[in-house]
């Protein structure tokens, strides 16, 4: 062996030291397998320092054993020269070497190896055994990191293929029209869909613009498409609001309802659109056909209220613009309620539907009739015409319906109340030009029904009089604003005063003395009459007691009230009545109830029954203006009456109409015949004075001898009153 | 270019030593993953690079995975352990118990892949100058992907080289794997094998 010289030493030295740094383990081995180098790296993770390896073999270093594999390519290396490489995925933790944690939770933990095994000669032939060893313990987490992300990444790639799947699979099959299209508008992918709602005939769009598809785009074929749509409001729409409305346009021409969304898309940098469109026709026409029962009356078919209201406002709206005036006109059928109470509902419904249908042919198609309820229409005749034109039209449709019908054997009679109202600019709104024609209705109703009326200011205000005096009717009573007056009665032979008529008058703080005439029907409607009614029993029997007691009249004075059908019709009168008279401390001798013949006869109890009710308190009964109604012979021996009093109409004609003065002479005699008083009131001259004496009539009453005066100027009058006989 | 012959005593030779050798790796490779391994060689034949790489495009068209170490002393050149992709992949889920593809393929399972080989090979070397008394000196072993004729001509072989192809079939528990290997040396140095088995022959006849 050639001694080394000293450039070979300096050499060796730094090939040492580098071997000395090296973070990987060297182990030289030589021909008699004794370990002759051992570098530090190995020293740190065996804890072997180099003196206790050297010269050793790797079964004496590690005399708790080593992997056998190890040892069998040492060999391999020693003496057959082979390379051999031991791979940490086979042979991981070939010898225990250790090195501190990084992690700290464990002090070491063993450094995974990867060894290559290499025979070496040296210059002399001396065969020896490399064994150099890699610590791949961090290479191992990383790969297991790797691994780990890899597999993440495979799983997030195979549901990015099943979630495109499974959105190619919506598209295909939904029933909606998905396209995508560029800036230009031009179609660039579309789904089966949209072939099937536009009725393409080319598939895949080649060619075609979504101009072609939506009519509202149709006439920004050179526009920017996004400004156009984001203008239209397709863009703006999100899941949450309802997508904008539009029409789409099938290939053969035919529009149809659509909703559109449109979603900007960022594909390779170009700006794409992604439209979905909803063809709507079905929704549409069942929402028309829910409106349609929402808005019409299931009976007729005509429109109902509701839907009446709305084409009313719309009308008003666009009367305001153009001022072309309109008419409305409410109809109400006359006497509906007794149809229905007796001949049936069956009928009435037939009737009703009569009625619509002749109000649909009787109107032209712009027009428009309505059932606003129960037997009450109205119809809207758009831009009327002159008031003459008007006027023939509504005649017509009142025409129309004065007719008779015959249904399940019944001839029914139809006859209606129309009021009308033409409208212009000046209308003001709905409800106020309904009451219009409500105030003109009513109005034709009081004309006698069967008539139609125009709406016209003075209408109104005779409405709002009377509803004037309806809302103060209510305040009178508590306000004392009734007051009663006297007309006395006198005995036609002796002209001695015998009684009183009481008669309410209403001291309006407003509108001054009203006469009964104008406020008697409100009390009956609004029920009124039954409260003040009682106050007049009261007031008059109080004023009788008095005059009695003060021996103002005679004691065979008689007071005289009048009673209103509605007033007669419950038992609680007789009542009221004997309540009245103990209260007032009167007789009953000295007071008389006044009827009517129709307030009688009209009333639903038995007549019979009434009158026997009122006579068993004792007072006296007398029948008003006799003549004008029933005057039924019979009914004056059946019931037990006492007084008669001609009407003011027979009285009044006396000297001028010879049939007047014969009834008149008849009603004395048949009086005188069932032992009945009989007083003529209305009188107002000496002539007829006269011829009354002359017949023998007992009393009368009128503005001859008396008017009626309130209670202060009838003591006035009774006190300085002298028969001129 | 006329090969040379091997004689049929040559040939049966060397299918003895070639199955001892393997036999030995397979014991090894038992050890290591321990499951039952078995390789066996039940054909060895002598071709041109031409027809051997021929031969694998025509068994698979698809690629294949080989370790290649190279040899050198009495003779020189380079063994090819080689397998079909699908099959090299199967021994490494099998050896390591991982899914993988060959693309993912790390740098670790592609070592556990060389040591397999290493073993294979390296025992074939150890059989052959163990018992023909002969010096080869092995490499470190290369693992490589490619189709045949990349596998044969890379590395600057020879394209005249022959070829000492051994089939081989290695069995894993539930599992065959059919491979190759393959010798590829100069006509020269098959010569020296040649002389080498002759002298064998000769010594085990005297």
């Amino acid at each position: 062996m050639l001694e080394p010289d000293g450039e070979e030493i300096q050499e060796n030295i730094i090939s040492l030291l580098a071997l000395e740094q090296i973070d990987n383990g060297i182990i030289l081995i030589d021909q008699n397998r004794k370990i002759v180098l051992w570098n530090k790296w190995l020293a740190k993770t065996s804890s072997v320092h180099a003196r206790d390896a050297l010269n050793k073999t790797l079964e004496q270093v590690f005399p708790k054993g080593i992997k056998g594999r190890l040892l069998q390519t040492v060999d391999y290396a020693l003496k057959q020269q082979l390379s051999s490489v031991l791979s940490s995925s086979l042979n991981r933790y070939v010898l225990p070497l250790y090195k501190a944690n990084p992690n700290e939770d464990e002090e070491t933990i063993a450094v995974a190896q990867s060894i290559v095994v290499k025979p070496t000669v040296d210059d002399s032939d001396n065969c020896y055994c490399l064994v150099h060893i890699n610590d791949v313990t961090d290479v191992i987490k990383r790969e297991a990191l790797l691994k780990q992300r890899g597999a993440d990444l495979k799983r997030l790639a195979q549901d990015k293929v099943i979630s495109e799947l499974r959105i190619r699979s919506i598209i295909e099959n939904t029933l909606d029209s998905i396209i995508t299209f560029d800036s230009s508008g031009k179609i660039i992918t579309l789904n089966p869909s949209t072939s099937k709602i536009f009725n393409l005939m080319v598939k895949g769009g080649s060619g075609l613009m979504l101009q072609d598809l939506i009519c509202e785009l149709s006439q920004y074929r050179d526009l920017p498409i996004d400004g156009v749509m984001e203008n239209l409001g397709y863009t703006s729409c999100n899941v949450e609001k309802s997508w904008p409305e539009a029409k789409g346009l099938r290939s053969n021409g035919q529009e149809f309802p659509i909703e559109i969304s449109v979603t900007p898309l960022e594909a390779n940098s170009e700006l794409l659109y992604t439209a979905v469109i909803r063809d709507i026709s079905e929704r549409k026409k069942s929402e028309e056909k829910l409106t349609k029962l929402a808005q019409n009356d299931s009976l007729t078919g005509l429109a109902n209220r509701a839907l009446f209201y709305n084409q009313l406002e719309h009308l008003i709206l666009r009367t305001r613009r153009s001022n072309i005036p309109s008419t409305l006109v409410l109809i109400d059928l006359d006497k509906f309620k007794q149809i229905n109470d007796t001949m049936g509902h069956d009928v009435g419904d037939e009737v009703l539907k009569f009625v619509s249908n002749t109000l649909m042919n009787v109107i032209r198609d712009v027009d428009m009739a309505a059932r606003l309820g129960g037997d009450e229409f109205a119809v809207i005749l758009e831009k009327s015409g002159s008031p003459e034109h008007v006027q023939a039209v509504v005649d017509r449709i009142h025409q129309s319906l004065s007719t008779s019908i015959t249904i399940a054997s019944y001839e029914v009679n139809i006859s209606s109340s129309m009021g009308a109202v033409t409208f212009s600019q000046t209308v003001r709104d709905s409800s106020h030009l309904i009451k219009c024609a409500d105030v003109a209705m009513y109005y034709a109703k009081e004309r006698g029904r069967d008539n139609v009326q125009f709406y016209t200011p003075q209408l109104r205000q005779i409405s709002e009089v009377k509803q004037n005096l309806e809302n103060s009717l209510h305040d009178s009573l508590r306000n004392q604003e009734f007051v009663l007056y006297y007309q006395p009665q006198f005995i036609v032979k002796t002209q001695q005063i015998v009684g009183a008529e009481a008669l309410i008058r209403w001291n309006h703080p407003k509108f001054g003395l009203v006469p009964p005439d104008s406020f008697i029907p409100l009390l009956e409607q609004t029920g009124l009459i039954k409260q003040v009614g009682a106050w007049v029993l009261k007031e008059a029997c109080e004023q009788c007691s008095k005059w009695l007691a003060s021996k103002l009249v005679s004691p065979k004075f008689v007071m005289a009230v009048n009673f209103s059908g509605r007033q007669i019709k419950t038992v609680e009168t007789a009542n009221l009545i004997n309540e009245v008279l103990s209260e007032t401390n009167l007789s009953p001798a000295n007071l008389e109830i006044e009827l009517t013949e129709s307030t009688l006869m009209e009333g639903h109890r038995n007549p019979d029954e009434i009158l026997q009710e009122l006579k068993n308190t004792g007072v006296g009964i007398s029948i008003d203006d006799f003549g004008t109604g029933y005057s039924s012979l019979s009914y004056l021996k059946k019931f037990p009456i006492d007084n008669l009093k001609i009407d003011k109409s027979f009285v009044d004609d006396i000297n001028e109409n010879r049939d007047s003065a014969a009834i008149v002479d008849t009603i004395i005699n048949l009086a005188q015949n069932l032992n009945l008083t009989v007083i003529a009131e209305g009188v107002e001259d000496k002539k007829t004075l006269d011829y009354l004496a002359f017949q023998h009539c007992d009393l009368v009453q009128g503005y001859l001898l008396a008017k009626p005066m309130c209670a202060e100027d009838f003591e006035n009058f009774a006190r300085g009153y002298k028969p001129e006989l | 270019m006329s090969l040379p012959i091997l004689s049929d005593i040559n040939l049966d030779t060397l299918t003895e030593l070639f199955n001892i050798g393997i036999g030995q790796a397979a014991a090894s490779l038992s050890e290591m993953i321990n499951e039952n391994v078995e390789l066996t060689v039940p054909k060895v034949t002598v071709m041109t690079m031409e027809e051997a790489s021929r031969g694998y495009t025509e068994e698979d068209s698809s690629k294949l995975s080989a370790v290649k170490q190279s040899f050198e002393g009495d003779f020189s050149g380079k063994a090819l352990l080689i397998f079909p992709e699908n099959d090299s992949l199967e021994l490494v889920r099998r050896l390591l118990a991982t899914d993988v593809s060959i693309e993912e393929l790390s740098e670790l399972e592609e070592d556990a892949l060389l040591e397999v080989g290493n073993v294979i090979l390296n025992a074939c070397f150890y059989t052959i100058s163990d018992i023909l008394d002969c010096k080869i000196t092995g490499e470190i072993p290369t693992h490589t992907q490619g189709s045949g004729r990349q596998l044969m001509t890379e590395g600057g072989i020879e394209t005249d080289s022959i070829v000492l192809q051994l089939s081989m079939d290695f069995s894993i528990p539930n599992h065959n794997v059919h491979g190759a290997i393959s010798f590829l040396m100069s006509m020269n140095a098959l010569q020296k094998l040649i002389g080498l088995l002759d002298q064998y022959v000769a010594r085990l006849s005297v």
